[in-house]
């Protein structure tokens, strides 16, 4: 199962396919789905990634002035809790917050942000390491 | 149930200053109930006389979800370095 998920992200990620389609896929595949077809139990749907980690490391051609090293551990209660805090922002809002988002190239709806969504893109999240190498850094996010 | 962070770790370092402290946040916790306890009635009031302008809903909503934020900080770590400069923050 964990093979297909990978496949289905990694054609997302190639552009072979869209979002609606991958989404359609990792339904598919979700144990849930897997469970109906056996008839055994849907598994807990709640994701049991804990902490979001971002890791900044020097390359191999980072000099000494640009050698940092960053280290973030996020607990995915706070992501939850920051989407929550989107859901509650009014209408009126909305619109200049979409603007500024628009300005900074995120093109995305911040009404459509809703904290139910949150669990299958962090399930996602899970088969998904992002690692980021440009010589002077090495840049790594990974859920644990 | 996440409880509150009761500690939060600061550490800064550099070539000649080292500064290290545990800040004990359950201190706070008596006197954010209390808060939430003496603004409850005031919120909900102000909820309702706006509600029409639609910033009743976030009025009421933003308090328990800023708890929940507060409550979701245990566990954040964040750690940078760089040369002999060290910054370190958490909450446990």
């Amino acid at each position: 199962m964990e093979n297909n998920r990978r496949q289905i992200l990694d054609m997302l990620a190639e552009g072979k396919i869209q979002v609606e389609e991958a989404e359609r896929l990792l339904s598919l595949v979700s144990p849930e789905a897997e469970s109906a077809g056996s008839g055994q139990r849907p598994k807990e749907s709640r994701s049991s990634a804990k902490y979001l980690c971002v890791r900044v490391e020097p390359g191999e051609n980072a000099d000494e002035d640009h050698a940092e090293r960053v280290n973030i551990r996020v607990p995915m209660a706070l992501i939850r809790a920051g989407v929550k805090l989107a859901t509650v922002i009014p209408r009126s809002s909305e619109d200049s917050v979409n603007e500024e988002l628009k300005k900074r190239g995120i093109k995305f709806e911040i009404g459509s942000l809703k904290a139910e969504d949150l669990d299958p893109l962090v399930d996602a999240l899970q088969d998904l390491e992002v690692d980021v190498n440009n010589g002077r850094h090495t840049v790594r996010v990974y859920v644990e | 149930m996440i409880w509150p962070p009761s500690f939060l770790r600061v550490k800064f370092e550099n070539e000649s200053h080292k500064f290290s402290i545990w800040l004990p946040l359950f201190v706070i916790w008596p006197f954010l109930l209390l808060a939430a306890v003496v603004l409850a009635p005031v919120v909900l009031a102000l909820a309702i006389v706006f509600w029409w302008t639609g910033w009743g809903r976030p009025m009421l909503y933003s308090g328990p979800i800023f708890f929940a934020i507060f409550c979701a900080l245990r566990g954040l770590e964040i750690d940078v370095r760089k040369r002999d400069q060290h910054v370190h923050l958490s909450f446990r």
